[in-house]
């Protein structure tokens, strides 16, 4: 097991109650933001205590209220990448990197700065940095230190965008040859889609949902996995005698299944043409989101509802009067 | 012209503030690391000199000092060490009262680092102790120095609880602040005022000082 924790923690206004194991080497923990998912990394690195519980990670106990173990978080091999890089800003990379790297530091560091494309900028200090090379040195200082595990905490939240997909697929890369768990914290799906095979979805302090990532992104288990993977049109759905019906879509589903709450569509599952037994939505009153690259169009279904539902372009110029969708692009959540 | 004064305030000051440096520092982060209740009750106690009359100050250091009394007696009869009338006096009463202004103020800067930095550090598998030398004093840089020079002024400039525990005796424990009292009671302004510019010029050049140093700290 590489991963197996069940913690509490009593914040006053906030609870944390978090069960989840995990086999996995690379996982992702999605939440909104002040959901708990940032507590829970702190409470693995030892930087929080639990008021209960316990937190193994690869078979080694690090904390364990009743046999009151609590190891400090200098012994616990777990490296924290923070959201701010939490770089020394008076030492130089090297410095920096050699900072965690215990004995035979000189050469480790050396190496190290190799690999990560840093050994031109060993005298630079952290300001002299751009943002790209400050996340290459927070992560080859915490290889340097030789974690057993990596906790990366919104990795990417500080990076402009157009260095984000760069420094994704480089981050992805270095950690390819690291042979511990890496637990990756982000509120963004597309980030925690790249960098994890299993996912654990944090609601309010407790796990709603965990499993693989692709199981979770294509059926999430309940309306808030489907909102934080990217599901943009949920409504609430209803089992009638005869059908599933959605009311706020004006929508009839053949009943299979008898507990439903909610039903979800992925805007890029809308089809400009009939396929084939595919429900008609009529595209009047609309209004249109534009991005670079597609467009958003936000239409009310139905005459009955105010709810609002939108579907994916490539381009804004021509807008359908009729949009259609397959049944089985409805995804019910019970 | 006797120097003594002099020689006796700026001995006062860099013992004082040396010793207020490392025991502040030190005291400041262990508390910095506690929860809130044990920080405000250390934080009240620790200012306490600060805010009652430096003679109030002086009051107590002499009871707890007097050869008559427990620890006065016993530092007497053990070592041999006197502290009423004495040189240590002077740093002992000095330190009472400018030691807050270095702890406060070591306390306020290490408030403000970054705490994901410290956390970062103990991930990392550093030390506490390193993590003070080498983390969180160059981040807290701004105010330590600042601390320590209020803390030389103040030490430099003490004048109650010094003359309560240490008195004014001539080349032993009169200070500048002393003199300038003693000479202006005797009337001898022109003596008053020499000594009180010699105490301008040297409060000038430590601030001078500390200003140049937190200014190449802002470069960096």
């Amino acid at each position: 097991m590489s991963v197996d924790i069940n913690i509490k923690k009593d914040l006053g206004n906030f609870k944390l109650d978090i069960e989840w194991k995990s086999e996995s080497k690379r996982i992702g923990i999605l939440g909104a933001s002040g959901s708990g998912k940032s507590l829970t990394l702190k409470s693995i690195a030892g930087i929080e205590t639990p008021d209960d519980g316990f937190i193994k990670t690869d078979g080694r106990v690090l904390f364990d209220k009743g046999k009151k173990i609590n190891i400090i978080p200098q012994k616990r091999k777990t490296g924290y990448m923070f959201q701010s890089l939490a770089l020394f800003e008076n030492m130089s990379v090297e410095k920096n990197i050699k900072a965690g790297a215990g004995k035979y530091a000189d050469e480790k560091t050396r190496d190290i700065m190799d690999k990560f494309g840093l050994a031109d900028k060993a005298s630079l200090f952290p300001s002299q940095l751009s943002q790209g090379q400050k996340q290459r040195t927070a992560l080859a200082r915490i290889i340097a230190s030789e974690p057993d595990t990596i906790l990366l905490d919104e990795p990417f939240s500080s990076l402009d965008r157009h260095i984000r997909d760069e420094v994704q697929t480089s981050l992805i890369d270095m950690l390819k040859n690291f042979k511990g768990t890496v637990i990756t914290v982000s509120h963004s799906f597309d980030e925690i889609y790249a960098l994890c095979d299993e996912l654990i979805v944090i609601d309010k302090g407790r796990v709603c949902a965990c499993g693989k990532t692709e199981d979770i992104f294509s059926k999430p288990p309940n309306r808030v996995s489907a909102m934080l993977t990217g599901w943009e049109n949920i409504a609430f759905a209803e089992s009638r005698e005869d059908c599933i019906y959605i009311p706020d879509w004006d929508i009839k589903l053949p009943l299979y299944k008898k507990d439903v709450s909610y039903a979800a569509i992925r805007s890029n599952s809308f089809s400009l043409t009939d396929k084939g037994d595919m429900l008609c939505f009529c595209v009047g009153e609309h209004y249109i989101k534009r991005g670079p690259f597609d467009c958003t169009v936000y239409f009310k279904p139905s005459e009955k509802t105010l709810k609002k539902m939108c579907f994916k372009l490539p381009s804004y110029e021509d807008i359908p009067s009729k949009i259609y969708l397959d049944k089985k692009d409805i995804l019910i959540i019970s | 012209m006797d120097w003594s004064p002099l020689i006796i305030s700026l001995k006062t000051g860099i013992v004082v503030t040396a010793l207020s440096f490392f025991i502040g520092i030190w005291t400041a982060w262990k508390i910095y690391g506690t929860n809130n209740k044990i920080k405000c009750f250390t934080d009240s106690l620790l200012t306490l000199p600060m805010v009652i009359p430096p003679t109030a100050a002086g009051f107590i250091l002499l009871l707890v000092f007097s050869t008559r009394r427990p620890i006065g007696s016993f530092l007497f009869d053990k070592f041999n060490i006197r502290v009423i009338q004495t040189w240590l006096g002077c740093i002992i009463a000095a330190f009472v009262i400018s030691f807050p202004l270095m702890y406060r103020n070591a306390r306020a800067a290490f408030e403000q680092v970054d705490k994901d930095v410290i956390y970062a550090a103990r991930t990392l598998g550093m030390r506490e102790s390193r993590i003070l030398t080498r983390v969180a004093m160059p981040a807290a840089a701004h105010g330590l120095v600042s601390g320590s020079v209020l803390t030389f002024a103040r030490a430099m400039g003490e004048y109650g609880a010094t003359s309560m525990l240490a008195g004014n005796i001539a080349g032993k424990t009169a200070t500048v602040s002393q003199k300038i009292a003693m000479v202006t009671q005797d009337g001898d302004y022109f003596a008053a005022g020499f000594w009180v510019i010699v105490v301008m010029i040297i409060a000038f050049i430590a601030i001078l000082l500390m200003n140049i140093v937190l200014s190449r700290f802002i470069r960096r």
